[in-house]
This record gives C-alpha cells, structure tokens and sequence, in this order.
C-alpha cells in the first residue's frame, strides 16, 4: 500500500533528485542571471531590481557551482553534496547582503533623510533576493517530500508487496 | 655557503628536473607521516566540513570565481550597508556647524567651521565604511577562507612566474600598507620579497577608501558598490602585471611553490570579530584625532591665506598657488587645481586627498563637496581621479616601511616614482580611451 502512495508522488532516488536540484536551481540562476546582464547592458527594457550588471555575472557564477555538482551528484558520490552546500552559502550571502541593504536603506527613509525620501523598497528587491526566496520553498518542499519518501518505501522484506 | 655553489646546485636539480622545494617538502611530510604513525590511530571514514568546503572554494576553475563572489560581497556590505549611518554622521556635523559658524570673531568661526568640521568631520563621516569593511576582513579571517584566498590565487600567480606566498602580505594592504610592506618579510627570496614590498601600496587601503565611496556616489549612484569593487580588483590587477614586469626585466630570480597549512574553518564569533574590527578601526580614529586634525588646521590656513593675508578669495590662497603650480601637469587628465592641491596632501595620508577637497571647497564657499564635484569634474576624469589615488605615491608612513624594510633610499624613492609615473599612465589611458566612448 505503502509503495503506491511514493510511487504516486514519484519521489525517485536520493541522488537523482539532488542532482536534479541542482540542475533546475543552475538553470534558474544562470537565465535570470544573464537576463539581468542584457538588461543592464541596455539591449531590452528595464526592469525593476535588474540593473546591476555585476550583479548578474554573479548569479552566473553562483549557477555555475550548482552545475559542476550536477555529475557528482547524478553518480551519488558525496563530493558533488559539497557543490550543494557552497552555493546554497553563496546564494545565502547574496540573500542576507540585500535584506540588510533593505533594513539600513528603510532606515534612513524612517528617518526623513533627504537620499531616501524617493525611497522605494521595489528597487532593491533583486534576483537575489526573491531567487533565494524560491530556492529556500523548494528545498523546503523537497526535503518534506523526502522525508515522506523515507517514511513510505518499504523498509524490510516484508513490507514489499508480492 | 657561497653564492656559486648555490647557484651551480639550482642549475643542476634543474637539469635534473628535479624541484629541491617539493623534495624538502615530501621529506617533511615523510617525517611527519612516520611521527603520526606512531601516536595517531585513525578513526573510521571521515570527510568532514572543512574537506567539503574546500573542494569547492579550492576548486581548479571555481576557486577563482568564487573569490571573486566574497570580494564583491565584502564591498557592497561595506559601502551600501554603511551609507545611512554615514548620513547621520553627516548631519550631526552639519548641526554642530551651525553653532561654530554663529561665533561672533569671524577667523574662528571660518577655523571651526571651514577647517575643522569641514575637514576631519568629514572624514570622520567615513567611520562607518571602514568599520564595516574591517568588520568584513576580519569574519573571513577568522573563518580561514583568507588563507584560502591567497592559495587560490597562487595558482594563478605562479603561473605567471611570481611567487605565490606574495598575496598573503597582498590582501593584508586591503588594510593597511603598511602593514602589507611589513608582512613581506615572510616571502621567500630577495628578489621577490623587493618585489612585494615595491607592489604592495598598489592595493587598495583603508584610507583610499573615502575617496572611492564619495566619488562613486556622487557619479556613479547607481552602481557604486561595485565601483568600489572594481577598485580593489584593479590593484590587485595591477600589482600583479607591475609583479611580472618586475619579474621579466629588474628581477630574475626563480619563483617557488607555496607550502602552507590551511587550518579548518571555523565559525567567527561575534566577539572575537567585533575586537578586531575595533583595534583596527581605532587606529583610523587616532589618525583622524591627531595628524589629520593638525593637516585641516594647515589646509585652512593655506586656503584662507594669501599674499593679501586673511579673507582673500580662494583662487587667490596659497593653496590655489601650490595646485596652480603642478595644474599643468595634471590638466589633460581633467583635474582642477583643487584635485591637484589634494592629491600633493594625499601624499601625507590618503584620507587628506578628501579631506583638503572639503576644505578648500568649504572655504570657498560651495554648498557641498558633491555639487562642487560635479561642477567641475565629468564622470569620466572622476573615474580617471580615482585610479590616480590608487595608484600614485604610498602615503607617508608607508614610505618609511618600505625605507625600513629594503634598508635602501634607491628602492624607496623608486617605489615612489614608478608610482606616479604608472598612476599617470593608466589614468591619462582611461581618460584617452573614455573620450572614444563618452562625448
């Protein structure tokens, strides 16, 4: 009974599904990275929260580090857990350095100084920030979906259905 | 052991193919292989943190991107984080001068006011960037990635034919020069501990740092964090290339391999980060309460004074004199007699090249320094101003480093020569090829 339940979520091996994070999350930073290089190039419109080209090589490199554990990770080997956790760190970094900008920059609009009082809090939400965001629910998703799966397959010989 | 002998033993493990430093360090840890043998059992399977980590940041074609990350990462911190609490500084000082300049004896009000205020409460409106930055230095050392830092650019610079133990005396000039021309001592080789100490004023210290952040926020507002980033990574750029020129034409001695413990890496505690970002800041706070105090007093009086005595105009001050004198020079690159007066003090302390700007822009009467900037300067010779201050003569103290540690006044007056003449180069460059682009 139990094995249809993970069967229907279709929760797949523990490398593979890692592997596959990696891979989506690689994709996820590297397109919005080089659409915030376009776009602070001046090639297409701008949007809000893309205009710092720096910024996106950055999000390129942090896609990069996600993309070099994909192998690793597809074989099950611990070293690509590794390229895991250092992007995740780096993505983290991103993340804490623009909320902390968002704090100090409210700040000085609270405070009626003259640079902040065109102040608006739109401006500074960056890829960064809300990629994070996402990649923090799916991993948050990911590992419930996990434990699930842990909680589900069968564990001994006799759970197997015959 | 003579220097012959030396020389014909390098020549023939050379011939050899044979590395006399990976030998000793093979034979090292031969010994200490056999030491732990004897007193070390070993445990089960271990991988732990650090080895994780470091296959990443360590990582062939990685390590230098990522590095590059936590560089960026460290400016912006420093610079975006810093700019409200800036403000506030900004208007405590601007709230005390309205009661300096309410003094009824008009030379004092102008001293306290135009001089003091203007001069070393403005720089001191700079606390907040350089406590940040110290603070940032100071979380990756303790975590131990910056020792991983000079082992990654290692690879690099080896490749190139210098010594890689050069950077770590390198990255501590994000500091302070003279703590880096100090910290070459621990680079192998004459040759190649001259050439640390000759290029390490090239990094971007503490005390360029007003300079880069007011520049950059008055002309490149939207992107000035990573202006000041571009700063930092260009005197890395440049030491490096001044390395290599070093290398192929003054000095030819071979380079060799880093050997070097990386401890683990640990979590920094907020204390242990806190105490060092304060003993380090502190310094900057002597500075400003102490030379750079006395240097707005002279700047004021050189500005304030001409041959007609006090009250002349500005242009007519001895101030105006001494930068009209070297204008000329600097002219193509865009510079106003006013730059060129700061960056003759900037030779005592960077902070100064800011600090006489205020003065001078106070004591003749300009609302703020960001207006008269923008009046007098374009975006493009501020660009060039700023590469000019990374580059041109190591401050004062700086140059009694490097007198101490080459032991030599040749060295040392051309340490600051070649600077000059680079720093003229590269910006005169910047402002040529700018013009291609920028009408």
């Amino acid at each position: 009974m139990s094995k249809i339940y993970s069967e229907t979520i279709g929760v797949l091996e523990d490398g593979t599904w890692l592997s596959r994070l990696a891979l989506v999350v690689g994709l996820a930073y590297a397109s919005v990275g080089i659409i915030q290089i376009i776009v602070a190039l001046g090639f297409i419109a701008p949007i809000v929260g893309f205009t710092d080209l720096v910024g996106g090589f950055l999000l390129i490199i942090i896609a990069a580090v996600f993309f070099t554990g994909v192998k690793p990770l597809s074989k099950n080997e611990q070293e690509g857990y590794a390229f895991i956790a250092v992007g995740y760190i780096l993505a983290a970094i991103l993340f804490a350095l623009q909320v902390l900008v968002i704090i100090t920059n409210a700040i000085g609009w609270f405070l009626r100084f003259n640079n902040w009082l065109q102040w608006n809090v739109l401006n500074d939400i960056t890829p960064s920030l809300w990629l994070f965001v996402i990649l923090m629910t799916a991993t948050g998703s990911l590992w419930v979906l996990g434990n699930l799966r842990d909680k589900l397959l069968p564990t001994s010989k006799e759970d197997i259905p015959k | 052991m003579s220097e012959q002998p030396v020389q014909d033993l390098d020549e023939e493990t050379e011939d050899m193919g044979f590395d006399p430093q990976l030998a000793l360090a093979d034979e090292r840890y031969e010994v200490i292989g056999r030491i732990l043998c004897e007193v070390y059992e070993p445990g089960g399977h271990k991988w732990d943190l650090s080895d994780m980590l470091d296959r990443v940041l360590l990582h062939k074609y990685l390590g230098l991107p990522i590095f590059l990350v936590t560089m960026w990462a460290m400016f912006h911190f420093t610079f975006e984080i810093s700019l409200v609490f800036m403000e506030m500084i900004t208007q405590f000082f601007a709230w005390l001068g309205t009661f300096t300049s309410q003094i009824p004896i008009p030379w004092l009000a102008s001293l306290l006011t135009n001089g003091v205020l203007s001069g070393v409460g403005f720089i001191l409106t700079f606390v907040p960037p350089i406590f940040f930055l110290y603070l940032a230095i100071s979380v990756l050392e303790d975590t131990g990635y910056l020792s991983r830092a000079a082992f990654v650019m290692d690879r690099y610079m080896m490749r190139m034919g210098l010594h890689g133990r050069s950077f770590i005396p390198l990255l501590l000039g994000f500091g302070c020069s003279v703590a880096a021309v100090m910290a070459a001592r621990t680079v192998d080789g004459e040759s190649n501990r001259l050439t640390t100490v000759l290029v390490s004023p090239l990094m971007s210290c503490a005390g360029r740092l007003p300079v880069y952040i007011l520049i950059a926020a008055v002309f490149f507002p939207n992107i000035a964090g990573t202006m000041v980033f571009v700063m930092y990574i260009l005197g890395i750029v440049m030491a490096i290339i001044v390395s290599l020129i070093f290398k192929k034409t003054l000095f030819r001695e071979e380079s060799s391999s880093l050997l070097m413990e990386l401890s683990q890496y640990q979590v920094p505690t907020v204390h242990g980060s806190f105490r060092h970002m304060w003993d380090r800041g502190l310094m900057f706070l002597k500075t400003a309460g102490s030379y750079l105090l006395v240097g707005s007093i002279i700047m004021w009086v050189l500005s304030s004074f001409g041959f007609g005595g006090y009250g002349v105009p500005v242009d007519a001050s001895f101030a105006s004199m001494l930068g009209k004198l070297f204008e000329p020079l600097l002219s193509p690159l865009g510079f106003t007699w006013q730059i060129v007066t700061a960056l003759i003090f900037g030779f005592i302390a960077k902070e100064a090249v800011i600090q006489t700007l205020s003065i001078i822009y106070a004591v003749g009467g300009t609302v703020t320094l960001a207006v008269a900037l923008t009046a007098s300067i374009t975006p493009l010779s501020a660009f060039a101003l700023m590469v000019f201050v990374l580059l041109y003569v190591p401050c004062l103290a700086t140059v009694g480093a490097i007198r101490k540690e080459t032991g030599s006044w040749k060295w040392t007056a051309f340490s600051i020569i070649y600077q000059l003449i680079l720093a003229y180069i590269v910006a005169s460059g910047i402002v040529f090829i700018g013009g291609f682009f920028i009408v």
